[in-house]
């Protein structure tokens, strides 16, 4: 038998998505912050369990994929747990890490203390030449500065070091000679072209920050996940999460690959299956306690995005495009007074004191609030009766805080309070719908997250949107996610080429040139994954821009090389097409090459199943009273977990599960479909 | 710039002049509570007691957290047997080896780390000291000699210490040293004080106070060799027993019963002692507005090296709000 582990570290929960011996079995532990390593063990401990083994080690003997994604770098730079930083920078530009006269670079007092930054004389010209090499004397003067200052770790970013990294190669040379590797008081050392190829000085000085900053933890982290599967008689590499939405061994993994590569790789789940059932827009909702997190799929491709902060700190990565829009069970709602309208959130009652209804002393009405007031969770069998909710506290909230001041009833005002919620939430999904250039009529949702099937079916109806996608792993969909990467490597390189329909034969060289060296490299870190060249593939994204155009275009060009002036104009094509330019005789700037290899893994298959009838009878619990458009209804209750393949569950009802709740409206069918997921659509 | 929580409870031992009064509750079985998870279960597993204990400080804010308060652990992992029967309650110590025929040198005490829920206890202050201890200060609190001589002997202990009994002191003596393991171990934990709580102190009569608790002398000493502050807890005490307990050299001390609060003021000040101002268990337990009223009455008598805590655990079943009621008059007394 052979088994395939996808690990999920959050904040609060530790999520395992696990397939072999034909069947896939789900797992959650308690994350524990202290030792991240144990909840991952302790993932793979209930695992084993559920496929009946004694221990860890009899499934990971049997295992040949083992990935890991995990937000451990994430929350290093939110409680800034990081090393303090010493920072070489070009002297005259850089010392205020490259920020524009008059603006600020939040990573300075954040990642850096401005202290930490030293200006060096050194020249590279705007096309790449070497005007003038740091000096020995200089480089080591500040460096023995930055380290009497407590510097542990040393990052170099140099200006236009992209263009030519010959600068920043010399201070490695002049740093090392003093400061050997195998002296314990060598100086961990940086080089900002070794994590970025991003021509804009500032963000590369970033992302090479960022990297430092959270490297020593990553490291240890992934290190002693690694050696701990290994003593469990695992033996092939540990894969980790990129938020790129690949994974690569631990030794080919930056530690800033890493950030955000949890909901990266929910939105490569989606992407799957989209896919798998031919879906060509899809939007995600992930609806956790305490936000909202919405993407998007466009004809099975996640989108990315190159622009986004970290911390708060602006870089540009390349990465699966997520955004949160707030909104989870625990947002506040209040009463604005002066339109005595009902808001909800931006804030939230978070887990702790949580909603009203935990009895934690809660003093915010919240969605949860609401949502046990209407009886659509069941207060005792909220996250599976882990926690009891005290309905009498949310009813009193609730009249306190929205109703007597509005003059309705609680009920009303509960129901007020869902109807804002989905309408809010309805609105931003919408709004990021269209900024892709896309109708949200003609998009499918795809809800997940503990909350999701509560909050979904209303935001659903608000956007406009007919079909809602459920997952019996929805509570661990981006572990899911994770089973869905292949391995993957990025590279990429700054050029200063320059494309026209007659550009010479010296000009495609380059651009060749520069192609192949990657290419080498890429099948060279393969290799080194335990993959033979022939299972490499290649895609190229070439960054071009002309004189008017504002941002670059990125265009995918599949041939990876030019072959010929053909091949030229063919490039040209797709970036007039890609930019919306018209002007064929324009030159066009080539800044960026950007080659992704990657090599398969097997992914989850889903085997149709043979409908056994609509009727949901086997599943039903019993009844439970909700109010429905202002009405007390009865309404039934099924268990999830007891639906099989072609049963149909209307409206209004309930199918819960010890991780989530499913809302089904009047007038909307539940029903599960041949791969057993739950598909909602009006009747 | 703003002290931390740590910062300001390590200047209170100092007797730093510190920007408010700190609130050290005695949280255990409370945090079972907050929960929803039986006692027995917190208490059971290092993962449980670890995240019950952040989340009760989360929740309220307090400034420090304690490690664990359970008169039965250590006499646990010496071999007495416990009694969980009591719903929502500590468990409750039912057999005495050294009264059931044992001898000392029976009690093997080598090992004890590794013996009862010990292990939970000292996995669970690791693990608070890596995720919290940056920011709170870490208490740990170890069960006084006399209590757990007490369990391990069972019948008078305090009669026969009263009557100088030699016995009686060599079982003291063995629990001292038993304390002392356990404060070297916390101290390596990196803990910020070690509690001494023991609840005989109001039954021994005040001259023999000195005496009978003079194995924690080396425990004080363990402790201050590792830059960590020690406190003494006991309640039902008189006033008669201020002085000999402050002889003991605590750095700070913990007392109620029937004491006024300015005896205890003025003696602690004298002595350069920090000193708690105890909200007792049925202030705790009443309304929320006599909570409230008893806590601005503890403040109001404050002196140089006062705290805020409670005469005892916070009990399980106590009121959410008054807890909550109780940080707002700090809040409140720190605005003005």
């Amino acid at each position: 038998m052979e088994f395939s582990i996808d690990i999920d570290t959050g904040g609060t929960f530790t999520d395992g998505f696990v397939r072999g011996d034909g069947r896939i079995e789900l797992a959650k532990v308690e994350t524990t912050p202290h030792d991240r390593t144990l909840c991952f063990i302790e993932c793979i401990e209930e695992a084993a369990r559920k496929f009946g083994f004694e221990s860890a080690s009899q499934l990971l003997t049997q295992t040949n994929t083992l990935r890991l994604s995990t937000t451990i770098g994430t929350n290093a730079l939110i409680q800034a747990s990081g090393p303090k930083l010493g920072l070489l920078v070009t002297r005259g530009v850089g010392e205020n890490a490259y920020a524009q006269k008059g603006t600020n670079n939040p990573a300075i007092d954040f990642l850096i203390p401005g202290d930490m930054i030293i200006g060096i004389d050194e020249e590279v010209s705007g096309t790449g030449e070497s005007v003038r090499l740091p000096g020995g004397t200089e480089v080591l003067a500040a460096v023995k500065t930055l380290l009497e200052k407590g510097a542990r770790r040393i990052v170099v970013s140099l200006a236009k070091a992209p263009l030519n990294p010959a600068s920043e190669k010399k201070c490695r040379e002049i740093i090392l000679d003093d400061y050997p590797a195998h002296y314990l008081g060598s100086v961990p050392l940086l080089l900002s072209t070794e994590v970025s190829s991003e021509v804009d000085d500032l963000y590369r000085t970033n992302s090479a920050l960022i990297d430092a900053y959270i490297h020593r933890e990553m490291a240890h982290y992934l290190y002693k996940a690694d050696d701990d599967v290994r003593d469990r008689r695992y033996k092939w590499p540990l894969l980790i999460g990129h938020a790129t939405g690949g994974v690569a061994r631990v030794a080919k993994t930056k530690a800033i690959d890493t950030c955000d590569s949890g909901p990266a790789a929910g939105l490569f789940g989606a992407a799957y299956i989209a896919r798998m059932y031919g879906l060509e827009n899809v939007v995600t909702v992930d609806v956790g306690g305490t936000s909202t997190d919405i993407g998007l799929v466009i004809n099975g491709e996640p989108c990315y995005t190159a622009n986004r902060t970290m911390g708060g700190v602006p870089v540009k990565e390349w990465v699966i495009e997520t955004i949160s829009i707030g909104g989870g069970g625990s947002s506040v709602a209040w009463l604005d007074t002066e339109t005595k309208q009902i808001r909800v959130g931006p804030d939230s009652a978070g887990a702790i004191p949580g909603p009203a209804s935990y009895g934690l002393g809660g003093s915010d009405t919240t969605v949860t609030d609401a949502w046990v007031t209407l009886g659509y969770i069941d207060p005792d069998y909220f996250l599976g009766g882990r926690r009891k909710l005290d309905v009498a506290l949310a009813r009193d909230i609730i009249k306190e805080q929205i109703a007597d001041p509005l003059n309705i009833t609680v009920e009303q005002a509960a129901e007020a309070i869902i109807k804002e919620m989905s309408s809010q939430s309805a609105q931003s999904v919408r709004e990021f719908v269209s900024e892709k250039g896309l109708e949200a009529e003609n998009v499918s949702m795809f809800a997940f997250g503990g909350a999701g099937g509560l909050a979904c079916p209303g935001i659903a109806q608000e956007a406009g949107i007919g079909r809602i996608y459920l997952f019996p792993f929805g509570a661990q969909f981006c572990a899911f996610g994770s089973s869905c990467t292949d391995v993957r490597h990025n590279y990429s390189a700054a050029t200063n080429l320059t494309l026209t329909p007659d550009s010479d034969d010296t000009t495609l060289r380059e651009f060749n040139r520069v192609t192949r060296e990657m290419m080498v490299d890429a099948v060279f870190d393969m290799e080194g994954e335990g993959f033979k060249k022939d299972k490499v593939s290649f895609n190229l994204e070439v960054v071009m821009s002309s004189g008017d155009s504002t941002t670059p275009a990125i265009v995918r060009w599949t041939p990876i090389t030019l072959k010929d002036g053909a091949a030229v104009k063919a490039l040209l094509a797709q970036y007039r097409t890609e930019a919306g330019s018209d002007d064929k005789n324009a030159p066009v700037s080539v800044n960026e090459l950007r080659l992704q290899a990657s090599c398969q893994l097997t992914h989850p298959q889903f085997p149709e199943h043979s409908a056994v009838g609509e009727d949901s009878q086997k599943a039903l619990k019993g009844t439970r009273a909700a109010r429905w458009n202002g009405k007390l209804e009865d309404a039934r209750v099924y268990d999830l977990d007891k639906l099989e393949c072609g049963n149909v569950v209307k409206g209004l009802a309930f199918v819960e599960s010890a991780d989530t709740t499913i809302l089904v409206p009047p007038g909307i069918s539940y029903r599960i479909d041949s791969r057993l997921n739950g598909v909602m659509e009006e009747e | 710039m703003n002290q931390s929580s740590k910062e300001l409870v390590r200047g209170l031992f100092q007797l730093k002049d510190i920007p408010r009064v700190p609130f050290i509750p005695w949280v255990c079985s409370f945090a079972a509570q907050l929960e929803q998870v039986p006692v027995k279960a917190m208490l059971s597993e290092a993962g449980a007691l670890s995240r019950g204990l952040i989340n009760a400080q989360k929740l309220f804010g307090y400034d420090a957290i304690v490690n664990i308060f359970d008169p039965s652990l250590e006499a646990e992992a010496c071999g007495c047997k416990v009694d969980w029967s009591e719903d929502g309650a500590l468990p409750r110590v039912v057999s005495h080896p050294l009264g059931d025929g044992a001898a000392i040198e029976d009690l093997d005490i080598s090992n004890i780390e590794n013996q009862g829920r010990l292990p939970v206890v000292i996995e669970a202050t690791k693990r608070l000291n890596i995720i919290k201890g940056k920011d709170l200060a870490i208490i740990a609190l170890i069960t006084g000699p006399l209590t757990l001589a007490g369990h391990l002997r069972g019948g008078n202990l305090i009669t026969e210490l009263n009557q100088d009994s030699e016995e009686a002191m060599k079982v003291v003596t063995l629990a001292g040293s038993i304390g002392l393991k356990l404060c070297r171990l916390y101290c390596e934990l990196g803990v910020d004080v070690i509690v001494i709580a023991e609840e005989m102190v109001g039954q021994l009569h005040p001259g023999r106070v000195q005496a009978a608790l003079a194995p924690l002398r080396s425990i004080w000493n363990v402790a201050g060799f590792y830059n960590v502050h020690t406190l003494i807890l006991s309640r039902g005490c008189t006033g008669d027993h201020t002085e000999p307990v402050l002889g003991l050299q605590a750095d700070g001390l913990a007392l109620s019963g029937e004491i006024g609060d300015n005896q205890l003021r003025d003696a602690s000040v004298k002595h350069n002692k920090c000193y708690s101002g105890s909200i007792t268990e049925s202030a705790l337990c009443g309304s929320s507005s006599e909570t409230g009223e008893f806590t601005r009455g503890l403040l109001s008598r404050r002196g140089k090296g006062f705290f805020l805590s409670t005469e005892w655990e916070v009990p399980f079943g106590t009121s959410v709000k008054n807890m909550h009621e109780v940080m707002g008059v700090i809040r409140g007394n720190q605005q003005t």
